[in-house]
């Protein structure tokens, strides 16, 4: 009958099943070996160092931000940004890796996905009232990118404060030139005086 | 490899469902079910074997049993159980067809209650005094679709630590993750448990049980089994001539999530002729293949929709097993695979991100609701093997579980890494996983449970009972990670313990001793980027258990209550247990920024083990009528691992200033009660009215430093009102039911910790009604539930999106599972 035939056939494939069964879960012993070495495949990129430089025809100053090279690094140098009183100052920003070899030219990064980007730089302190930061480059969309920027002091004494640097990375948030996103890649304050 | 790994299951399922056909085709078969004679309830374990043909057959969860017969006319059963006097049964069998039969089995000379902890012991394996809960498969039902985590939620002591609605740890009495254990068919979960959002990586589908132990288990269990142990138990492999299973599918409102499962087992291949050896041989096989899917979006709050939290999840099983009169083996294949989203908004850069979304009180960005993931989220894929024999001996019962088990996690980071592949090319890699960890674990249980012993107690004639076990097991494990986002270093690690365990049951008291070793081996691969060196450490430690339980008799016996007393309603019982953890590799070699949290996170290579030492009380009053149970539990852990933060150091990345912790270690004191109650209100034989409710308080404190400890679970009660009804306009087994979630604010915190104070209490209100539907000649368990019904706005302290965004709100959930085949 098609019952007798439907049984016997069902069990040779059911032995063989049988027999899959145990040779797998004694095969996986031979199957897979520790691996001995993990592998960085890719390690992520962030700077390490990131340089102001303001120029003017009366005189140029720089400050520099810079963190131990470890990925998560902490900083070891943070210059104290000098500028002096009443006056004009064409600025610039760069973002690099020196830890890898060749260096990695962030800033270039920032400057082919301006879209994605934006320099906030915020003043604090006594210095506030003293200090105009101006960006003055856009990104294809005509907002502003922060890569370059005036600064503006006033005469007067001696002030101090704090500069807030601040890369914004518009993922999911619509970059809209005032807006800042959830996800900030860079976020360091310099120590700012004005003589 | 995924591929052939997929392959294998499906040919799996095709042989398996012929076979099983087959086995339908075929008839004669004698479906029973064994009850304890007084209280009528289903008994497990039971071994019944037919002794014309030598064939046997265990008794299930629920009682039943599926034994081959072979022509008509007179057979004889006999049926046997630890603690119950053993029946020989004669049944005249004049059909060609299925024949029913009950059997009921009468408690010995050992009382009723007790003999049924023994009995408990030997097939759950746990410490009988021990402090446990067990979910059956009729609980389960009605949580068919949720997470594991969720289907414990209701149980007192239990809690949630959620990282929204796919990644729920089960938290017993505080202590979760690396601080309890979980037992997945048999062998102990070895998953990535590195994190909060690392979820424990078990389909519930498979589940046909899942029992929680409170307190230390770590005489069993080994070192790690802390808080407790959850044990996840799939189905009992059918034997005999038997073809059946069960077929569900869940819809959720919330996050517009469907489930799916089948499942299907059968027993006995036929071998050789009729009445052979070989056929003999045949009927001893069973199988059982069972598959589940899940596919959700973005879950919702009442107000806005909870951005990139969709997962889907792919699951499966196979088990193959032949049981004889002594001999028992059983193999066993999992497979479990999820991707998962995680919420965008928590994904933030550095602190000052972080302050503003708590500041907003609400999501920064208005999400669309979406089917889709999208970065960050997580792909995982959990595989276990298993081999398990039992093999019975004259002088006892010895047991062997190999397990081979690999953890495959990926994690994908939110935005378009600058990263630098092999070729020293920069590319950006939203789709290049920022992290992978794989775990391989090989395990060996073994074990062997003595005959158990009777002895008489003196010139009363009491007689009490002496049973053990004793046992070993080994485990192999390494973990290699990659990627450039760091977690943890690679490392290898290799376990071996040794332990027994012995019970005494008289008519007064059980009370059991247990004492296990424990030595540990780990070889962590440094890292010269992160500094860490190479080191090889090793851990030995001692765990002790010591527990009784006295069912008190002096309660008078009146004829009307000897029922009752026969049952021993009332026990008291006390555990003492102490047991020990090696630290974990992300406590010693963490180094950066936990991103859901803005911390910066120091590892400590020098970090010793921990050592805990609990103790646990718990009076239960148990009847049909009233169930009541009550436990106060204090537990001292000496070298508490846990994150300190240092407030005057905090650390200045390029990313921005975030504070710091450092993992420590303290003198924590954990206690608390928890408790649950389930009376009858009204009640005749066709109809029940119960109210009840659970309820959990844990208290953590850090000894040394003065403070409560930080994630303590709020203290929360649960209370319900259920109305069953045996039948109603042709349904069946009706039940409506209300229930309510009261949790309070959890005001111990310690200070300089957290970014925000713990969220404010919430109430809860939730229903549900079900019934069996008798429909075109099939059989329908269906049941609604309205999970928070009023809509309510609420974040819970443990949940790890509490900064960002409300919990999920109302929830309308419809289930439906129809058994076939023999399975009706």
């Amino acid at each position: 009958m098609n019952n007798l035939l439907l049984t016997t056939k069902a069990t040779a494939i059911t032995k063989a099943a049988l027999v899959l069964v145990i040779t797998a879960t004694l095969g996986m012993t031979n199957a897979c070996r520790p691996v001995n070495n993990p592998t960085d495949t890719a390690e992520e990129v962030l700077p390490n160092v990131v340089t102001l430089t303001l120029t003017s025809p009366q005189g140029s100053t720089t400050a520099v931000w810079r963190s131990t090279t470890d990925v998560q690094g902490t900083a070891s140098r943070i210059d104290t940004l000098v500028l002096a009183a009443g006056r004009t100052y064409t600025g610039a920003i760069t973002a690099v890796n020196d830890a890898k070899s060749p260096t990695v030219d962030l800033t270039k990064e920032y400057q082919e996905k301006a879209n994605e980007h934006q320099f906030f730089y915020t003043i604090t302190g006594d210095a506030q009232s003293r200090v105009t930061f101006t960006v003055t480059d856009k990104d294809g969309n005509n907002l502003p990118l922060g890569l370059a920027f005036n600064v503006v002091t006033t005469s007067g004494g001696t002030a101090r404060g704090t500069l807030n640097v601040v890369l914004a990375h518009y993922d999911d948030v619509k970059k809209t030139g005032t807006n800042r996103s959830p996800e900030s890649d860079i976020d360091i304050n310099f120590p700012v005086v004005i003589r | 490899m995924t591929f052939s790994r997929h392959s294998v299951v499906l040919w799996m399922c095709v042989i398996l469902a012929q076979c099983g056909l087959t086995v339908a085709l075929r008839g004669q078969t004698l479906i029973g079910t064994v009850l304890a004679s007084v209280t009528n309830k289903p008994l497990p374990g039971v071994r019944i074997l037919l002794l014309e043909t030598k064939r046997g057959a265990l008794s299930r969860a629920d009682g039943s049993f599926v034994l081959p017969l072979v022509g008509r006319g007179e057979h004889t059963l006999r049926v046997s159980l630890l603690g119950f006097a053993p029946i020989e049964e004669r049944i005249t069998v004049s059909t060609t067809d299925t024949m029913r039969i009950v059997l009921r089995l009468k408690q010995t000379a050992v009382r009723f209650a007790t003999a049924r902890v023994v009995a408990d012991r030997i097939v759950s394996d746990n410490l009988p005094t021990q402090n446990t809960t067990t979910i059956t498969m009729q609980e389960l039902e009605r949580s068919r679709g949720q997470t594991l985590g969720e289907s414990l939620q209701n149980i007192a002591g239990i809690t949630l630590l959620q990282t929204g609605a796919s990644i729920a740890k089960p938290v017993i009495r505080g202590l979760h993750s690396q601080r309890i254990v979980i037992v997945n068919a048999g062998v102990q979960q070895e998953g990535q448990q590195w994190g909060a959002e690392h979820a424990p990586e078990i389909d519930p589908f498979a589940a046909q049980q899942i029992q929680v132990v409170r307190g230390a288990a770590g005489v069993e269990y080994g070192a790690g089994a802390m808080g407790g142990v959850i044990r996840v138990e799939p189905r009992h492999v059918p034997q005999g001539a038997w073809f059946g299973g069960e077929a569900l599918a869940a819809l959720f409102s919330n996050n517009s999530q469907g489930a799916v499962a089948l499942a299907l087992e059968g027993g006995s291949i036929e071998l050789g002729e009729k009445n052979t050896l070989l056929n003999d041989i045949g009927n001893g096989f069973g199988w059982r293949v069972q598959g589940s899917a899940r596919k959700a979006g973005d879950s919702r709050t009442p107000n806005y929709v909870i951005g990139n939290t969709g997962f889907q999840e792919l699951n499966g099983s196979v088990a193959f097993g032949y049981t004889n009169e002594k001999l028992s083996i059983e193999a066993y294949y999992s497979l479990f695979t999820t991707e998962l989203g995680i919420f965008r908004g928590a994904h933030i850069g550095n602190l000052n991100d972080l302050l503003r979304a708590i500041e907003a009180g609400k999501p920064l960005i208005a999400y669309d609701w979406t089917y889709s993931i999208a970065n960050p989220k997580q792909q995982i894929s959990h595989d276990l093997w298993s081999l398990k024999v039992k093999y019975d001996a004259s002088f006892g019962q010895f047991e062997m579980q190999y397990g081979w088990q690999q953890n495959n996690r990926a994690e994908f980071d939110s935005h378009n890494a600058r990263i630098r592949g092999d070729s020293g090319l920069l590319l950006a890699s939203l789709d290049r996983p920022a992290m992978t960890l794989q775990l391989t674990t090989y395990s060996l249980d073994t074990k062997f449970r003595q005959k158990p012993l009777e002895i008489l107690l003196g010139e009363t004639s009491q007689k009490a009972m002496l049973t053990g076990v004793i046992g070993a097991s080994g485990m192999a494990q390494w973990n290699v990670q990659s990627g450039r986002t760091f977690l943890i270093p690679s490392f290898e690690a290799q376990s071996g313990g040794v332990y027994a365990i012995q019970t005494l049951t008289t008519r007064e008291i059980i009370a059991n001793l247990g004492l296990r070793y424990d030595a540990k081996q780990i070889a962590v691969r440094g890292s010269s980027s992160r500094d860490i060196p190479d080191t090889m450490q090793a851990f030995t430690g001692l765990s002790a258990a010591a527990g009784v339980v006295w069912f008190p008799q002096f309660l008078p016996i009146t004829n009307d209550q000897r029922q009752m007393t026969d049952n021993c309603p009332l026990s008291l019982a006390l555990n003492l247990g102490a047991t020990w953890r090696s630290p974990l590799v992300n406590e010693q070699f963490s180094l950066g920024v936990h991103h859901g949290t803005a911390q910066y996170e120091i590892g400590n290579a020098k970090l010793t083990s921990e050592r805990s030492y609990n103790a646990d009380v718990t009076l239960a009053y148990k009847t049909d009528a009233v169930r009541i149970e009550l436990s106060g539990f204090a537990n001292i852990i000496e070298n508490f691992i846990y994150l300190r933060p240092d407030a005057q150091n905090p650390t200045v990345t390029i990313r921005g200033t975030f504070p710091t912790f450092f993992y420590t270690q303290t003198l924590a004191f954990l206690h608390g009660v928890d408790g649950s109650i389930d009376a009858a209100l009204a009640s005749n034989t066709s109809e029940n009215l119960r109210v009840g409710g659970t309820f959990s308080l844990v208290r953590g404190d850090n000894l040394a430093d003065q403070e409560p400890l930080i994630f303590m679970p709020a203290d929360r009660l649960r209370v319900f009102l259920r109305y069953e009804r045996e039948e109603f306009l042709g349904m069946k087994d009706i039940f409506l039911e209300a229930s309510s979630m009261l949790v309070r604010r959890q005001d111990r915190f310690p200070a300089n910790s957290d970014y925000t104070v713990p969220p404010e209490g919430y109430v809860l209100f939730d229903v549900s009604a079900g019934s069996t539907l008798e429909w075109l000649g099939a059989k329908f368990l269906w049941n609604v539930a309205v999970r928070n019904v009023m809509n309510t706005a609420f974040r819970d302290y443990l949940s790890r999106y509490r900064y960002f965004t409300d919990d999920a709100g109302r929830n309308v959930v419809l289930r439906v599972s129809v058994p076939f085949g023999d399975g009706r």
